[in-house]
């Protein structure tokens, strides 16, 4: 009898859990939806005297301002209180084709020299995630580092998620922060469908 | 005492001693009679005069006689007529040779001629465009250096358009370099028509092509599909298809190559 009671329990906790697993997809997709709403116009850096010869197209979200980049290789910034996108380009040794860059950020020893180069800047810096991504057939390491910045003697706590790709003979580094990880949680998915509407536009030329 | 006499082919003179008569105008062939003989006889004939004979050079023209008799002879002998045949081949030969030697250093002159007036008119025709081609130049040369080739810094450096479209005896130039074996000079001209229709990929498939010429020195590979998409494959029409992933891996392939070869 027993056994019975469990086995009509699990056979209508399947339906019920399927339920939940539907709303919960649902609820993904909406969030996904209403973030990409908030993506605005696309910004193109074709020929900005910092792009270095890089024509890529991104998305602004609505309601960010764009400005200009105060340090030589960052091209653009989006800015919206404490949260900042940067678009950065930085010169490589030589060209990279997206098989051979593949190859490259497979290995271990070159991402890790990689964030730590680009994380340089953060005091007690931790790799909270790192995977491989493809950001317009292009090849991509996705990282997430938190760390801590000294300013006027305070240390303020810092969180970035960043993508770097390594574009022909350039390294394109978008990355996205926040001085606290409350505002950073808040944006997170945002920063991610930014990365994502990244286009070049001269692949499909 | 013997007495002579000699005839010069109308008259008879005589008698003489025999002293007197090699005092006379005598030659070889001169006829002779003494008494004693039958007939009027050449002095060469007559066994006493030998030793005179031997003395007398022989007549002028009786060497052409000689001649003549020779060269009517000669056919008889199978080594003279071997001999004349090369001769006739030789000569033969020597006059081939010399008018192919002429039409060649005229064909060589007429190229030469040609090349240097479409020189001549792709630099009046050459400006500077908008184009920055320093970009590539610096990229070309961290590339090679990347690959550990540390090519001669050339002291002329020329990289300007021309319209290579609009001259005579030319087809379809998207380029073309005049610093090949020179380490003193660059001197590129590219067709502004082309730059403009080519994308990405293929102007750095153009530029790195021409420099490759200039810098490295290296000649146009044959034309076969065996070759299609390396770097100095001549023709650039197959490449509209090409990406950046081609170019990159075309020249790196190149220099790879160049590296062991310069080791």
């Amino acid at each position: 009898m027993k056994t019975f009671f469990y086995i009509i329990c699990y056979l209508f906790s399947i339906p019920l859990f399927s339920q939940f697993n539907n709303i919960e997809k649902t609820i993904y997709k909406n969030i996904n939806f209403s973030l990409s709403t908030q993506l605005g116009e696309y910004l193109s850096i074709k020929d900005h005297p910092k792009a270095k010869g890089v024509n890529l197209k991104i998305q602004v979200p609505v309601g960010w301002e764009v400005k200009e980049g105060d340090r030589p290789n960052i091209v653009k910034k989006f800015v919206k209180g404490d949260n900042v996108y940067l678009i950065q380009i930085f010169d490589n040794v030589t060209f990279y084709s997206r098989k051979q860059s593949r190859e490259s950020i497979q290995k271990e020893s070159f991402v890790s020299d990689l964030i730590q180069k680009e994380s340089s800047f953060l005091k007690n810096f931790e790799v909270l995630e790192q995977s491989i991504i493809t950001i317009d057939t292009y090849p991509a390491i996705q990282y997430k580092v938190k760390g801590e910045i000294e300013q006027m003697g305070y240390k303020v706590p810092f969180i970035m998620k960043s993508w770097l790709i390594l574009y022909e003979d350039k390294f394109i580094i978008l990355q996205s922060m926040a001085s606290n990880n409350l505002n950073f949680n808040e944006n997170e998915q945002l920063y991610s469908i930014i990365t994502n509407s990244v286009i070049f536009p001269e692949h499909y030329n | 005492m013997k007495k002579y006499f000699y005839s010069d082919g109308t008259n008879k003179h005589g008698p003489y001693s025999k002293d007197e008569l090699l005092l006379q105008k005598i030659t070889r062939n001169t006829k002779i009679w003494y008494l004693g003989i039958d007939k009027w006889t050449e002095l060469s004939s007559i066994p006493e005069f030998d030793t005179f004979v031997l003395s007398i050079p022989p007549e002028i023209k009786n060497i052409k006689i000689n001649k003549q008799k020779d060269v009517i002879e000669k056919p008889l002998n199978k080594n003279h007529f071997s001999l004349t045949v090369n001769k006739i081949a030789f000569k033969k030969i020597s006059i081939l040779t010399i008018v192919i030697f002429v039409l060649l250093v005229g064909v060589i002159y007429f190229k030469y001629q040609n090349k240097s007036n479409i020189k001549k008119g792709i630099i009046e025709n050459s400006y500077v465009g908008d184009e920055d081609f320093n970009i590539y130049i610096d990229k070309y040369y961290r590339d090679l250096e990347y690959y550990g080739i540390f090519p001669k810094k050339p002291k002329t450096l020329i990289i300007k358009f021309s319209k290579l479209d609009q001259l005579d005896n030319t087809t379809h130039l998207h380029g073309i370099s005049y610093g090949y074996n020179d380490d003193d000079k660059i001197e590129i001209y590219i067709n502004p028509t082309s730059w403009t229709k080519f994308n990405k990929p293929m102007r750095y498939f153009l530029m790195y092509h021409e420099l490759s010429h200039d810098l490295l020195n290296l000649e146009d590979l044959d034309k076969g599909l065996i070759n299609e998409g390396r770097l100095m494959y001549p023709s650039l029409y197959s490449y509209e298809n090409k990406n950046m992933d081609d170019f990159i891996e075309s020249f790196q392939t190149l220099f790879e190559d160049e590296a062991k070869k310069r080791k």
